[in-house]
């Protein structure tokens, strides 16, 4: 029996072929071309043949996929799982952090395309993290049918992987914002700033240790604005450039300033 | 792990949103061709130069499409394994279909080095790298995708009931393979 | 790390990481709406430039003028139109079909948040002088090729929620639910959402290649400034800007047949109907740009046809729409609800603008480059607005999640914005007819007909435009404090 899909979209895939033959023949095709893919003759308006053609091969496809399928319907899901009843459309799911940090990969590598290849790479580098938290997210939620134990099953099988990954990435942002504020400052002012950061870091982790009955929010308080201070002084320091280097002996000046805020 | 296993979920969803959305990338694809033929048969029309002698190649284009075919049929037996259970033969299929994936780029990347075509020296040439970059980056997603899939494959999740995974992606590479073949007979052949 | 519901969530958080079609929906609502104002009053803002077409006051260039005619039809169809039906297409219809929720819940939210980067960028690329190229070459090419890329982000968004609708009306449906027993809403999303995921490639495929261009070291030819408007232009004329028109033909359906309490006389010949004016809403092939010379695609006979096929389908779906009034008139009193009003209105605004764009194309008239283009663009995406907003406010207690609905507000606006549609629609098309042309420019021979900068059509469109921000306007606020109302509603 032919589905309400299949006549759809092979209605379609019948309307669009006549329609690019059509067009052929009305726009200075010549012998078989329009019928024969342009194989003996022309085919007359290459865009309007081209674009209609292959949209009759993809509505083709469409109609072969709803006739397969018995138009996907729920009767023939159910006998195809030997179900009296089909399954839900979609199992609930909760709230997820990976569209959203997927939508800003996406745009990361959009605005790094146009701006700076940096960004793109932090893109790739974001949407490559995301498809593979999606996918494992996807796979716990098959594990069994309570949603505890996928949530520990997903747990067990990515936090070896995620603490690490992330840690790694902490540090070496820290790293790079710290090494962009030493190499903007003066060659003392580098450091009496490590210097200062230092005593800071020490002084904070040795009142903080002092005093276990803290509350971890002040802590993680002021541990983000500590990372935070850390990473905008970077950024700014970025921007700035890197102080003038003179090499010792033969006198020569080799000036490697990089004026990032300038030059792209 | 003593909780029952999980409630079945509707089959064919997977299959048929790869169906549009690999409508939609093979229309993208309509477009990019579409715009190349219409050109290059001006530029036939007015008897130009389409483009430089020896620029394009039927050996790289020609083995391409041979590794191509090849990772059509390895496809073409990760679905059979699937339907089988046969999650060993699976794995192998999938990462041999990844890998000519793999090798596909390899190739095409050395070649558009070798030649030193800029994509600014003509229309044609800015369409033949927009046609091939897109290309490369539809087969970038469909090994990104075949590794996912085998992670998950390594869960133990594909089985003949749970085919859906592996035949919507499959369906996806076999456009892949479609794409390069119009590519190859278009541009490398047709010139 | 996977979901955040294992913790307590801000309201913040609790938004952004939602995977609740409700709650996405909101987004797609308001920012396509926002878009569509914000379009709205970009082409007031031509409008007022139009009335002295001698020199550029307002907007100080004819480059600027034309970053604001483009960005006036990007907004409203990429960024506003389409949008804002994915609101229904993603909350109502799958309740249609009988689906528990939207299929892909995730891969809807990835959609609809890259949908709103992507509009974000491109409203940027506009603002900082880039948009999609310009006559003079004047704009910033860093911000052209933003513009570009957010509009690559926002087809994607668009075309990622189009695969979980289909999906969710092909392998969602409750059992004994066949496609052909859907109701019109959903069966027009159906055939809508097919010509997309055909359509939005193709122009993604003309913006990545002008995008590649356009940041080569001098531009070959797709990426030239002068030329880039021209190749995306297909999607923003007849017969592409028809499919946004579709979905709102089975909305008014719907809302028609709900509101007055009868069910739909010849619903196959509907359903064949609107299939067909899917069909004939492909624009896909018709790209003025590479036309071969001699032989421009808007004068062959494929685009002549088409044009001239989709009017009496309008006028068959037109005819449910009267036959279902006529049944159920009795039922709807003295004061018709809103929407009722609005769904009707929609329905002649399109049909109406098919009939203009079947004028549009008899070649003796040589209407093609002139501002009747613009009148039927006004006249179909105008319906569909109307078309969309009549859906809100008929499912928006479904949407919002409460009552507070302001049926005075909403027909006020609804009539604001319908008279204002045919106030510039018919100002466009007499213009037309005298030989103005699509884009003015600023100067009297760009505009193509002398008296354009001083007669009172410019005048009497210009008051269409404030009608169409006003009802706009309204419509926003109604939505607004429908929404501030639930939310007392569903706190208490």
């Amino acid at each position: 029996m032919l589905t309400t899909g299949f006549k759809l979209w092979f209605g379609f895939f019948v309307g669009a072929v006549l329609a690019a033959v059509f067009a052929g023949y009305t726009s200075g095709a010549t012998e078989t071309g329009p019928l024969s893919l342009g194989w003996k003759g022309g085919v007359g308006n290459h865009v309007s043949y081209t674009i209609l053609v292959m949209g009759a091969g993809v509505l083709a496809l469409l109609g072969l996929v709803a006739v397969a399928f018995r138009d996907a319907d729920a009767k023939a899901q159910a006998d195809f799982l030997g179900l009296d009843e089909a399954p839900p459309a979609q199992a609930v799911v909760g709230n997820s952090l990976w569209p959203v940090f997927g939508a800003l990969g996406l745009g990361a590598v959009g605005v790094g395309l146009v701006v700076h290849p940096a960004i793109f790479v932090i893109g790739l580098c974001l949407l490559g993290a995301v498809a593979v938290e999606w996918t494992m997210t996807n796979w716990s939620e098959k594990v069994s049918d309570d949603a505890s134990v996928n949530a520990d099953a997903r747990e067990n099988l990515m936090r070896p992987i995620e603490i690490p990954v992330l840690a790694a990435a902490g540090v070496g942002v820290l790293v790079v914002a710290v090494s962009r504020i030493l190499l903007t400052s003066s060659v003392t002012g580098a450091v009496v700033v490590a210097t200062v950061i230092g005593l800071v870091i020490f002084v904070l982790a040795l009142w903080i240790s002092r005093r276990p009955e803290l509350p971890r929010n002040t802590v993680r308080g002021v541990l983000f604005v500590g990372c935070l201070a850390v990473l905008v002084f970077g950024i700014v320091a970025a921007v700035s450039g890197e102080r003038e280097f003179h090499h010792k002996g033969g006198g020569e000046h080799h000036d490697d300033t990089h004026d990032h805020g300038t030059d792209h | 792990m003593s909780a029952a296993p999980a409630a079945p979920t509707r089959p064919r969803t997977l299959v048929v949103a790869s169906a549009f959305g690999t409508g939609s990338v093979l229309l993208y694809f309509g477009g990019l061709f579409a715009l190349y033929f219409s050109i290059r048969a001006d530029a036939m029309a007015w008897g130009t130069t389409w483009f430089p002698e020896g620029a394009i190649q039927l050996v790289p284009g020609g083995m391409n499409m041979a590794t191509m075919a090849l990772s059509a049929i390895t496809m073409g037996w990760a679905v059979s394994a699937v339907l089988n259970d046969d999650r060993v033969h699976a794995y192998l299929a999938l990462a041999l279909t990844a890998v000519l994936g793999v090798a596909m780029v390899n190739q095409t990347a050395f070649y558009f080095a070798d030649i030193g075509l800029p994509i600014d020296a003509s229309e044609a040439a800015t369409l033949l790298f927009v046609i091939v970059g897109s290309h490369l980056v539809m087969v970038a997603v469909g090994i990104i995708w075949l590794g996912l899939l085998l992670l998950r494959a390594l869960g133990g999740q594909d089985t003949s009931r749970h085919r859906d995974l592996v035949s919507a992606a499959a369906l996806y590479w076999y456009a892949v393979v479609a794409v390069y073949s119009v590519i190859w007979i278009g541009i490398y052949i047709a010139k | 790390m996977t979901t955040t519901d294992e913790i307590d969530s801000t309201v913040f958080e609790e938004a952004v990481t939602s995977t609740d079609p409700k709650v996405l929906a909101k987004v797609w609502g308001f920012g396509g709406m926002t878009s569509v104002l914000l379009g709205a009053i970009a082409g007031l803002l031509v409008g007022f430039e139009r009335l002295d077409l001698t020199s550029a006051d307002l907007l100080g260039s004819a480059d600027e003028v034309f970053q604001f005619w483009s960005a006036h039809r990007v907004a409203l169809v990429l960024l506003g139109v389409l949008p804002a039906l994915m609101t229904l297409a993603t909350t109502v219809v799958p309740r249609q079909c009988g689906a528990n929720t939207l299929i892909f819940p995730r891969a809807a939210a990835l959609a609809c948040w890259t949908w709103l980067v992507g509009a974000v960028l491109t409203i940027v690329g506009f603002l900082a002088d880039g948009g999609l190229g310009t006559p003079g070459a004047g704009g910033q090419r860093q911000a052209t090729a933003l513009t570009l890329i957010g509009l690559l982000l926002a087809i994607a968004g668009l075309l990622t929620a189009t695969v979980c609708v289909v999906t969710t009306i092909i392998s969602g449906r409750s059992t004994g639910t066949g496609l052909r027993d859907l109701p019109f809403t959903s069966w027009t999303t159906l055939v809508s959402a097919t010509i997309w995921g055909g359509m939005l490639p193709v122009l993604a495929a003309n913006i990545v290649l002008t995008y590649v261009d356009l940041r080569g070291r001098s531009a070959v030819r797709f990426g030239a400034e002068d030329a880039i408007w021209e190749q995306l232009s297909w999607m923003f004329t007849h017969p592409a800007v028809y499919v946004l028109a579709l979905p709102v033909l089975g909305i008014a359906l719907d809302v028609l047949s709900a509101t007055t309490g009868t069910t739909q006389a010849n619903r196959d010949v509907l359903l064949v109907a609107t299939a067909a004016f899917g069909f004939l809403s492909f624009g896909a092939y018709a790209q003025p740009f590479f036309d071969t010379p001699g032989t421009p695609v808007m004068e062959e006979a494929l685009y002549v046809v088409m044009a001239f096929a989709i009017v009496p389908v309008a006028l068959v779906i037109l005819g449910g729409v009267a036959d279902t009034l006529r049944r159920g008139a009795s039922n709807l009193g003295t004061r018709p609800p809103a929407e009722t009003v609005c769904a009707l209105l929609s329905v002649m605004l399109i049909v109406a603008g098919t009939a203009v764009g079947a004028l549009r194309v008899i070649a003796p008239l040589d209407l093609l480059g002139t501002s009747v283009t613009g009148a039927q663009f006004t006249l179909v995406v105008g319906g569909a607005v109307l078309g969309v907003g009549a859906g809100f406010q008929h499912w928006g207690d479904d949407l919002v999640g409460g009552p507070g609905a302001r049926p005075g507000m909403n027909l006020l606006g609804g009539l604001a914005l319908a008279g204002g549609v045919v106030l510039i629609g018919a100002t466009d098309l007499i213009s037309g007819l005298l030989g103005l042309s699509d884009f003015t420019g600023v100067d009297l021979a760009t505009a193509g007909y002398p008296g354009s900068g001083v007669d009172g059509l410019n005048i009497v469109s210009i008051v269409g435009s404030l009608a169409l921000v006003g009802g706009l306007v309204i419509w926003q606020a109604s939505g607004i404090l429908h929404l501030t109302a639930a939310k007392k509603a569903s706190s208490v």
